[in-house]
């Protein structure tokens, strides 16, 4: 490898190991790597390395070891097929910064030093996914297998990795000679479905399919070692081999195949001649672009290029300044056609669930139960996310604002009003979207727990309250977050949020605590005094329905309370801040 | 030297540069100006043999950029719009990853002269996160001289900096004009170039336009005898390109 290229891989890693290690002179990083790497050993390593879980906590195994290969072999050959041939874009771009190009495309490197060079810098990132993956895929297998898993995810990643470097650049081969992409993904397409054809004619040659249980798993093995399959899958099993070994022996014996196919990628890859330099630089700039909208805030998608939106309505010159806020937010939502597709769209939930709720008492398919109940469900689970996700929301952009912060204090507005408008946005659309799935769920859990004696009443009831007290609940959350990001700005730039590193995994969790803390903070004193209205409300009407109204309206008015305090407190944030000062 | 003939890039039925000639002799700067979109920066990368050209040759201190890319390489710099650095190296690691990159010789001389005379001694082992855009600039071009290559090529070299890093440049790229190096540099700042360049080629939609020495395309394109600057020259020339 050509010296240089090795100066800066090697002086590359050190100096970006070593600008961390410095970074953690900071109090905010080395509270991350500590609570983040504390983390990481109680969640991942003490059960990875340190022999697992105890034996009676895991599950035994459903399907046989000598199945799962030949399942990795299929979802491998799937991805490879679907991630190198069908999707991508026909132009060979390889990935290099833009600062590579800058220094190594006009200088006298060949294009193979250049490839080379790609692909050993990307072996601390695949490494880095591969440690990853192992704590993902492996955290409840015992000690030593680990390393396995490790070792497994990094020969299948490389190898996919050379795998779509290689295609795209037969992609650009076939391009230049005339293949349009259409035709290209066509015949990829094609020759996935013949894979699919033959392998049902073998299914149909064997035995009839068992109905449940591990003799699906001795079918499915029997499938794909019958006809032509086997043959096709040879190559994708001798990658994903080393993956499913359960000893030293077992790795070392599958490793020869699968380190032999990699040394195929590679030379396939390094022998191509392709001029994969201008896509190279489009992509590169491409992602600094995104990089450059990332670090301001903005969640662009690469290559998608804006147009303008059609407001949800006509912003009059006069008014109430949050609203002016909002409008402008509903546009970066996506205006109009967004909005209206989601109305489209759950409005066709909500039909479906009143479908499913007129039908209550009568006999209903069973898959339009199984899918009733997947929606119900989703809808609560979303609603449960989204109560953390809104305030985030909101808090996000709330930051994000604060990079236009000169302009904002030039405006004659007061600072509550700059505070309720940046946070205005996410929070309305949350809401509605909260609304939404909320009825929806809640029909759907009144149909299908119709059976049960007072299920319906307690579901609308509790629905009700929730779709209450929610407005407020969601502008609290968002509070005191952005509090933190207006008395610490230093502390909580959104372009760090997404970083990698323990560090950065450590701050992610302490934000996810403070906005846990942050509803318990909000909800006591509302709870409080909600059930004091129960109790109080119990004595002169006792009946469930009153005191349950009465406790809602009194939890909202607490929370909306806490809400206008904190929005005014906001405010006079915002007429404190000093930038400057950061 | 730089020589082109029928230099073309295509991008499906789209010509960014068409049938493009001309040369650079040593000690020659040549300013490339057009409007938005004209193909400067894609005349640029070619000539760089940073992307190949559909048709056409490429000769760079006499080699073929199609024949002999690394030959050829190896007598270039190029300097983009922007100083692009690499995020863990300092400066003084950029100047020895150079010297290698090039096999440079008296490299560790050469940088400490680079250094000094490019006021970034002080700076020499930070980061680029710790630099200025001027000083990233400052470090892009010691990269560049370290080799003394015999071809330069600027893409929008003055772009952004203050009115002092301006005049340094400028004196940079005479002194290596008068060193013998042929130069090419693309850029909007009309009068700066009249300063700094012998020769002019203007380019629109992909095409040449006007091609001299700044006496010729003065002589040519001037009218009522009266003198015209080159910017008067380029609007006239552009027309309605101008602006995009």
């Amino acid at each position: 490898m050509n010296s240089a290229l090795r100066y800066l891989l090697a002086r590359s890693l050190a100096n970006g190991l070593l600008a961390r290690l410095k970074r953690l002179r900071q109090p905010k990083y080395l509270l991350g790597a500590i609570i983040g790497g504390t983390y990481f050993y109680f969640y991942f390593y003490r059960f990875l390395f340190r022999g697992g879980l105890p034996t009676g906590v895991q599950g035994p195994s459903f399907f046989p070891d000598a199945f799962w290969p030949d399942v990795g072999a299929a979802i491998l050959l799937v991805a490879t097929f679907v991630l190198s041939w069908v999707l991508p874009a026909s132009r060979a771009a390889v990935g290099f910064t833009e600062a590579e190009i800058a220094f190594l495309f006009p200088a006298p490197i060949s294009r193979r030093a250049l490839i080379i060079h790609k692909l050993l810098k990307s072996q601390f990132a695949l490494l880095i996914i591969s440690v990853l993956f192992t704590f993902i895929t492996g955290r409840f297998r015992a000690g030593s297998e680990a390393w396995f898993r490790m070792g497994g995810w990094w020969i299948i990643l490389n190898t996919l990795s050379m795998h779509r470097i290689g295609a795209s650049f037969a992609l650009q081969r076939l391009r230049e000679r005339g293949m349009a992409d259409w035709s290209r993904r066509a015949a990829a397409l094609f020759a996935l479905v013949a894979l699919v054809v033959v392998a049902e004619m073998t299914r149909r040659s064997l035995p009839a399919l068992p109905s449940a249980g591990p003799d699906i798993a001795g079918f499915l093995a029997q499938l794909t070692r019958t006809g032509p399959l086997p043959y096709v899958l040879a190559p994708f099993k001798w990658i994903v081999r080393p993956y499913f070994a359960h000893s030293a022996h077992a790795f070392l014996a599958t490793l020869a195949p699968a380190l032999g196919m990699m040394v195929l990628h590679f030379l396939w890859v390094i022998r191509a001649d392709v001029s994969f330099e201008e896509a190279s630089i489009a992509a590169a700039q491409k992602r600094a672009a995104f990089l450059a909208a990332h670090r301001k805030g903005e969640m662009r998608v690469i290559g998608k290029s804006e147009k303008a939106k059609t407001p949800l309505w006509r912003l009059r010159p006069s008014g109430f300044a949050p609203l002016a806020f909002l409008w402008k937010s509903l546009i970066k939502f996506g205006g109009r056609r967004t909005f209206g597709l989601w109305a489209t769209f759950f409005a066709i939930l909500g039909a479906g669930a009143l479908y499913v709720h007129a039908s209550i008492g009568q006999q209903m398919p069973g898959p339009l139960v199984v899918t009733a109940a997947i929606v119900g469900i989703g809808c609560y689970v979303a609603g449960l996310i989204s109560l953390f996700v809104v305030g985030q929301n909101a808090t996000a952009q709330l930051r994000q604002g604060m990079a236009a912060m000169d302009l904002l204090k030039t405006y004659p507005i007061p600072g509550w009003q700059l505070a309720l408008g940046e946070l205005l946005g996410p929070l309305v659309l949350g809401t509605l979207l909260q609304w939404a799935a909320l009825g929806i769920g809640a029909v759907l859990a009144a149909s299908l727990f119709a059976k049960i004696h007072g299920a319906q009443r307690i579901i609308t009831l509790s629905a009700c309250a929730l779709g209450v007290v929610l407005p407020a609940l969601n502008v609290s959350m968002s509070i005191l977050p952005s509090a933190a990001a207006l008395y610490f700005p230093g502390w909580f730039r959104p372009q760090e949020a997404a970083a990698p590193g323990i560090e950065n995994t450590g701050l992610r969790l302490i934000v996810g605590i403070s906005q846990f803390l942050a509803i318990a903070a909000a909800l006591l004193p509302a709870l409080f005094f909600a059930a004091c209205a129960w109790f109080a409300f119990g004595k002169c009407v006792p009946h469930f329905q009153w005191q349950a109204i009465a406790a809602v309206c009194t939890a909202a008015i607490v929370l909306a309370l806490e809400v206008a305090l904190g929005i005014a407190w906001l405010g006079d944030l915002y007429d404190q801040y000093d930038g400057s000062s950061e | 030297m730089i020589a082109t003939d029928g230099l073309t890039k295509l991008y499906g039925n789209f010509a960014a540069v068409r049938e493009l000639s001309f040369a650079v002799r040593p000690g020659e700067v040549m300013g490339l100006v057009g409007p938005n979109g004209a193909g400067k920066t894609t005349t640029l990368r070619c000539l760089a043999g940073i992307i190949p050209p559909t048709h056409g040759t490429v000769i760079v201190a006499g080699y073929d950029m199609a024949v002999n890319p690394l030959e050829a390489k190896r007598k270039l710099a190029f300097f983009a719009d922007e100083p692009r650095l690499f995020d863990y190296l300092t400066v003084r690691q950029h100047l020895e990853f150079t010297a290698r990159l090039y096999k440079a010789k008296d490299a560790a001389t050469r940088s400490a002269e680079l250094l000094e005379l490019l006021e970034l001694k002080d700076k020499a082992d930070q980061l680029p996160t710790e630099l200025s855009r001027g000083m990233k600039q400052k470090v892009a071009i010691a990269c560049g001289f370290l080799h003394r290559p015999q071809v330069m090529f600027f893409d929008e070299p003055l772009t952004g900096l203050d009115p002092l890093a301006i005049r340094r440049t400028k004196d940079l790229i005479v002194q290596q004009a008068k060193q013998g190096v042929a130069i090419l540099i693309s850029s909007h700042l009309l009068h700066l170039l009249e300063e700094v360049c012998s020769h002019v080629l203007i380019l629109k939609r992909g095409e040449k336009i006007a091609y001299g020495t700044l006496a010729q395309i003065h002589s040519q394109f001037s009218t009522d005898g009266k003198d015209a600057s080159l910017e008067e020259i380029f609007i006239r020339l552009v027309g309605e390109d101008a602006g995009k």
